[in-house]
This record gives structure tokens, sequence and C-alpha cells, in this order.
């Protein structure tokens, strides 16, 4: 394999029952090397080629260890920053009653990687009950905190949404969840299954919990099946170290998923991480996702998010189609078509192109139906 | 301090990572991670469960084929930094 790219992917699966051999007998030439660098930066793989690198799988000249080496420990000192903010935030929201769990980057780094060291992130992402939403991000900005995004009106993320992204005063990202994804699977998940027994892990002295074992899974899914529209390769990274390092509960899995309606998440997720990473695997899950047929709403939600026509509203309808009544439906509706000034002058520029904005979506929607 | 004879153990504030040169850590006094040597990260290996700083010049001497003495010597400043650092404590007091 000499293609960086297609070398990136590989040493993601590096140190994974089934990986590929990386398959490269002498180092990269500087420019190659330099592009691989690059790439595995951005993809937040620098621990995992690292790794590959320090046990010889990957060869390198000295030079380009070096590089290697300085970047990663960069990465990794972002790491332990986030950390430091992750635990203070964390101990700061329960210290007012907040339940909360921790999601992504740092859990799956200290509950599912054999080292952390092998999972870098880049923000810190916390779930709240969706009653708590408001009141967490409210502290976090009395913190100093800063939201990336308004709300077209109030209430409307804790009810429709996923969560905000808040600035911390350190230019760090707080991303606050109270569902894991927008859209019609994000309102199709049912958020008491994400606050049941957590699992807990230890960080600073603070024992933080985390999600569980069938829904961390089914985040994982999440996050690389629709999280982007094409796969990145960490999220597809942790949904093979999921699957074929923990013990897995399939029968359970496939039951919340179908009960979420996202089975087709699952199977966009698997069929991804174990095709785009070039893993070898032939067990249940894996078996069941290359077999399933998804259903109507789900091949119609999954379009939402992932097909080149994807578009505001194209979400907007399937998110309707997920909606359980004609009352939530209405507020959605009233929500979009009518959103604070503050949200359309700092999102649209004013009231005119939104109306001109809402015609199309109209329009469109027209189309769909 | 007079770390030599006293047990000692990571505190379980301290946050880091093992990395291929060495490791990172960040502690509440570190605005910023600090990088330590391999030499030093082998050291803060030695303090994953209670032991002295003397308990723990031996195994570095052994591990690494010096004198006592000199390992005493040499590892005496850098307990006393973790120390000052707040990412090594008594064990008594976690």
């Amino acid at each position: 394999v000499t293609d960086p790219g297609a070398l990136l992917a590989s040493a993601v699966a590096f140190g994974l029952p089934g990986a590929p051999d990386l398959g490269l007998d002498d180092p990269l030439d500087d420019g190659g090397f330099g592009v691989l660098l690059a790439a595995a930066t951005d993809q937040r793989a620098l621990g995992l080629l690292d790794a590959a690198t320090a046990c010889g799988a990957l060869p390198v000249t000295a030079s380009q260890r070096d590089d290697l080496g300085r970047a990663h420990d960069q990465a990794l000192g972002g790491d332990l920053l986030l950390e430091r903010l992750l635990v203070r935030t964390a101990v700061a929201l329960r210290d007012t009653g907040i339940e909360l769990r921790v999601l992504k980057g740092a859990a799956l780094a200290h509950t599912v990687y054999p080292d952390p060291a092998l999972r870098s992130f880049g923000d810190i992402d916390l779930l709240v009950r969706a009653h708590d939403y408001d009141h967490a991000v409210s502290l976090l900005v009395d913190a100093g905190g800063a939201p990336r995004f308004a709300e077209p009106r109030p209430g409307f993320t804790r009810r429709f949404g996923k969560g905000v992204c808040v600035e911390s005063p350190e230019g760090f990202e707080i991303d606050v969840h109270c569902s894991l994804v927008l859209g019609p699977f994000g309102l199709a998940l049912d958020t008491d299954d994400l606050f049941t027994e957590p699992l807990h892990f230890e960080l600073g002295g603070t024992s933080l919990p985390a999600l569980p074992p069938v829904p961390r899974f089914l985040h994982a899914c999440v996050h690389a099946a629709i999280g982007a529209p094409s796969p990145r390769l960490m999220p597809l990274r942790d949904v093979a170290q999921l699957l074929l390092t923990t013990d897995l509960d399939t029968a359970a899995v496939l039951d919340v998923a179908r009960r979420w309606r996202c089975r087709v998440v699952v199977q966009r997720a698997v069929t991804a991480a174990l095709g785009t990473l070039g893993i070898e695997h032939h067990g249940e899950l894996a078996d069941w996702a290359r077999a399933y047929e998804p259903d109507a709403f789900e091949r119609r939600a999954l379009r939402a998010y992932v097909s080149s026509s994807r578009s505001y509203a194209l979400q907007a309808f399937a998110t309707m189609q997920a909606l359980p009544n004609t009352v939530e439906r209405v507020a959605y509706l009233r929500a979009l078509a009518l959103p604070r000034r503050d949200y359309v002058r700092a999102r649209e520029g004013g009231y005119l192109r939104r109306l001109r904005r809402s015609m199309r979506v109209a329009r469109q929607w027209r189309g769909l139906r | 301090v007079g770390a030599a004879s006293i047990e000692l153990v990571h505190s379980p504030r301290a946050l880091w990572r093992r990395t291929t040169r060495g490791m990172l850590l960040l502690t509440d006094a570190l605005e910023e991670p600090r990088a330590l040597t391999p030499t030093a990260a082998a050291l803060w290996e030695c303090f994953d469960e209670a032991r002295t700083a003397d308990d723990a010049a031996e195994r570095l001497a052994t591990s690494f084929g010096i004198d006592v003495a000199r390992a005493r010597a040499e590892i005496a400043p850098v307990v006393d930094d973790l120390v000052a650092l707040g990412a090594l404590v008594p064990a008594s007091g976690t």
C-alpha cells in the first residue's frame, strides 16, 4: 500500500483482529509521508500511526519518526487539557444536580482502547437529560462559555434538537447534547435508554459516567454512519474497536436499534468500518449487517443525512415524519417558520431573506411529497 | 521534600499519557502539559503503586544496569519536582 490515503485507513485498523498488513517494506518518501501525516492529523489518527511505527509495522526514517512523535505529543497535550476541562465541567454540572454522561472521544479512550494515547479527540461531549439541557447550557455560559449557535425559539433544542457547542473561555469546545444526533434518528431514539446504569471511568481523581455498552455502541454507529456525509476514519475505528474487542450483546444491540428505528445506521456503520478499514471479520453482527434490508422510514431518514441531494428541506421533512404527533409537528414547524429575531439576524441576515428561503423550502417540500 | 523514605504514589488528580518519546503530565500546578523524558517516565511508572524513592531508585538501577547510589542521586531531584507539582503524593494521603 503506497497511496497515503489507503495506507492511513490500514493504519487506523492497526492492532485489531483481522486488520490488514500495512504492506510497506520501506519508508515512504518525505513527500508521501507528509501527506500521510497531514491526513492522520486531520483524522485524529496520530496515535494509531505512532503505535504502528513504534512496533515496526510502518517503516519510517528517523526524521519522519521525529515529525510523527512531535505531532502526536501535540495532540496528546490537547487531550490532557480537554480532560482537565472535562473533569471540572462534569463536577460543576453534577454539583448542581445535573445528571450527565460523557460521550465519544474521552469516554471511548478510557473505556474501550487499551491505551488512551491511541484515541485523541478535539472536544468534550456531555449528554444531559432534556429537562436539564437549558440549565446546563446556562451554567456553562455563566462560567464564561459562548454558545456557537442560537436557538430558533426558546426550548427548541431540548425538544427537537441535538445540542449546542459552547466555547469555553480557554477556547475549547464543549458539546452539550440532549440527544445523539439531529433530525429523524435523533427524535426516534429513546433518551431514557441513554441514562440506564452507566459505565464509570476514573479521570483526575473523579469517577465519570459513560454510556452503557449497548447505547455506547449505537452512538458510535450513529457518529460513524451519519455524523458526516462521508464516514471519518476514527469513528469507524471506534465501531470496529467496540465490535471486535468488547463483549457486545448482538441481540440487545439489534433490539434497541429496532426500537430507535436506526438499524440501517448500524448496518451502514458496521459495513463501512469493516470495508473502509479492510478488516476481515464474519461475526454475528457483521453477517446481519451484510444481509439487512432497511424499512421505508430508515431509507428515507438515512437519505436526509448522507445522500448527495440532502438539504434543509429533506431533513426537515424527515424530521417531521419522526415526530410522534400533530402537536409536536405544529410546534416544530412554527419554530422553523417563526424563529426569534436574533436567530434570524445571526443566521440569515433578516426576515426577508428568511421568508424567501422558507418559500424555497416549501416548494422543495411539495416536490418531496 | 524528604521523599526518600516516604511511600509515594501517583496523585489521582494527575492526568498523563505515555508516549513513544516518554510521557506527558498535567497537574493542577501546571498550565500546560509537561513532557517527561523516557527515564523520567520510567521513574513515574515505578509509582504505579506505593513506593519510596529509594525503592524506585533500586528498581531503576536494576532496569538500566547502573549503580544504586547513582540512581538515587539522579532521581532525587526528579522525585522532588514531581512531588512539588502534585503529581506524586504520599501514599497515606490518597
